[in-house]
């Protein structure tokens, strides 16, 4: 979100004198063929980047959650109903569905958050479900209902809170996935259109001039790395900080 | 006495896919008020169903499939979902047996305990967290607003089945269900709880139906006992003569199972065999494999309730019918 202000140029500012020049001093990461500052592209493009994890995360997990708290806690025809959708979904190639749901509903970024959501809540459906079939055999399940609770009270305030801890770790690891998915179907031209610098689009800018100017795509690929290595190693720290019995859990999946 | 809750010829059955599970066959009796009864019997002869049946939460694909449960006259069976909800928690209410899983561990105790007052009572959470409190201290548990806040890992199993026992009273309930309240814990806590359910009973005139496999627990708490076996109710009658002269076999083959000090080493006393599979129970008495008293009739047909003396009601054919009469249940 800081990324404009830090950013020594603006993003957007072309000089052409200056195109294709590598690294140095004045331009850290070179300039591109329009003699943007790559640097400062990359600054204000990781917004983008961060925001598109977040919104995807923030409404798929939700959404997956609740529809996996209800099939695992109510099973019956309703986990029928439920998983099967998810199984339809999660029998697709997710990047051919992404793909496919983003082309169909035209290229911009927010229809790739959009496609990643199709592609995303039923993973998390599939993991609550999971751990609700377990949690609802607690006895404090029962003494709830005996107690006269609700059946979305239950799921509000024993179920979802009692499962949610594998959902937390698999977020953050999965925060880099999805920031390397959307910079894919942006790379392949479904996200965010130029001239906005995401990341995605950076690298497919600088393709053409690989040979000539290297610098171009190099840093917003090792800039998604990064990225994408941290919130992993956040996940993994999590994970070992949330109960270390989880770690099978997850890797199970 | 006025009877509190009356279940009558109640047939719970189990349809899984091995078959249907007879769970309880016609059971019957009566809880008077401030009165408690004790139910006894093996595992799995149908105690809990008996108990999770009169709140009609009977796991699925378990179902009540026949009989009436009456709560002060009223038929809970023909309630709905909404108007059981006001009632569990509210007029009947249940302790666990597991004192350590019956909690969430994700929040306070306090915070559990104020629960049924926000949505039984309306109260407001403040006025609920009060109230909490107050609960906690009735239930002799020191520094009651401090330990309020606590999480039920920080709380001993004693405890928290007490804190249970305060979430089943926050309502003032006419009925309490005990199920096997006192079974995990030792025998002094398992003192102090019963001391606690006494005091509570005679404070606030509560009718409790108490399940325990425990006999000496029984004798401590109960009124009146019955005995279940597979699924039936096989005698029922004053806690004295139930433990002093019992009438049918399987309640005296029961009495002879728990140890006595004067006993010698290595000599335990057993019932042989097993509880009959529900699935496909014994023609006539369901108890005639393991009976040693077994004579032909008992193969062939089932016995009906007889009354020995007043309040005293057994099933076996060794006690021929007096009269016409035949009790489904006690008086």
């Amino acid at each position: 979100m800081l990324g404009d202000f830090l950013a020594p140029y603006k993003p957007l500012a072309v000089d052409i004198t200056n195109r294709l020049q590598p690294p140095s001093v004045q331009h850290f990461f070179g300039t591109d063929e329009f003699g943007r500052d790559v640097f400062s592209r990359l600054l204000s493009g990781a917004k983008y980047s961060i925001q598109t994890g977040v919104v995807v995360l923030a409404i798929a997990i939700p959404l997956g959650s609740i529809l996996g708290a209800i099939a695992g806690y109510f099973g019956g025809k309703y986990d029928e109903v439920i998983m099967r959708i998810t199984d339809v979904f999660l029998a697709f190639p997710s990047l051919i569905l992404a793909m496919a749901v983003s082309a169909a509903l035209g290229p911009s970024l927010q229809n790739v958050m959009l496609s990643l959501i199709v592609v995303w809540w039923p993973a998390y459906a599939r993991l609550v479900r999971g751990q609700a079939l377990s949690v609802r055999e607690n006895a404090y399940i029962e003494a709830a209902r005996s107690m006269g609770a609700s059946r979305v009270r239950i799921i509000f305030q024993h179920i979802l809170p009692n499962s949610i801890s594998p959902v937390i770790v698999r977020a953050t690891l999965e925060m880099g996935m999805v920031i390397i998915w959307a910079a894919g179907l942006s790379f392949l031209g479904f996200g965010a259109q130029p001239p906005s610098p995401e990341w995605g689009r950076l690298i497919t800018e600088g393709r053409i001039y690989i040979f000539q100017a290297w610098w171009i795509t190099a840093f917003p690929g090792l800039a998604i790395l990064l990225v994408v290595l941290g919130f992993n190693l956040l996940g993994d720290g999590l994970r070992d900080i949330l109960d270390p019995k989880l770690r099978r859990v997850i890797e199970v999946r | 006495m006025e009877a509190v809750l009356e279940v009558r010829d109640l047939k719970v059955q189990f349809f899984t896919y091995g078959g249907v599970v007879q769970a309880l066959d016609s059971v019957s009796f009566k809880v008077n008020e401030g009165e408690t009864l004790g139910l006894v019997g093996e595992t799995g002869c149908g105690k809990s169903v008996t108990a999770l049946s009169t709140l009609r939460l009977v796991p699925p694909p378990g179902r009540i499939v026949e009989g009436g449960i009456f709560l002060k006259g009223e038929n809970l069976l023909e309630k709905t979902e909404g108007e059981m909800r006001k009632i569990r928690g509210c007029t009947i209410a249940m302790i666990f047996q597991d004192p350590t899983s019956s909690l969430n561990p994700l929040f306070t105790v306090g915070y559990q305990i104020a629960e049924p007052f926000i949505y039984h009572q309306d109260l407001k959470k403040k006025e609920a967290q009060k109230s909490a409190v107050q609960l906690l201290e009735s239930m002799h548990i020191p520094d009651a607003e401090r330990r309020a806040k606590n999480y039920p890992h920080e709380f001993s199993g004693g405890m928290r089945q007490r804190i249970m026992v305060a979430m089943a009273l926050a309502c003032n309930p006419s009925l309490l269900i005990a199920d096997e309240p006192t079974t995990n814990l030792d025998v002094t806590i398992q003192a102090q709880l019963l001391e606690l359910m006494k005091e509570i009973q005679r404070k606030h005139h509560t009718s409790i139906l108490w399940i325990s496999h425990n006999l000496g627990v029984v004798a401590e708490m109960c009124d009146r006992v019955a005995v279940m076996y597979a699924g039936n109710i096989v005698e029922i009658g004053d806690v004295k003569t139930i433990l002093c002269e019992p009438a049918h076999p399987y309640t005296r083959m029961l009495k002879e199972c728990v140890p006595t000090a004067n006993q010698k080493k290595g000599e335990l006393t057993v019932i042989p065999g097993n509880v009959p599979n529900l699935i496909s129970p014994p023609t006539g008495c369901r108890f005639n494999p393991r009976c040693r008293e077994t004579i032909d009739l008992c193969r062939r047909e089932k016995p009906e309730m007889v009354e020995l003396e007043p309040g005293h009601f057994v099933s076996c054919w060794k006690y021929p019918r007096k009269s016409e009469k035949t009790g489904s249940g006690d008086d």
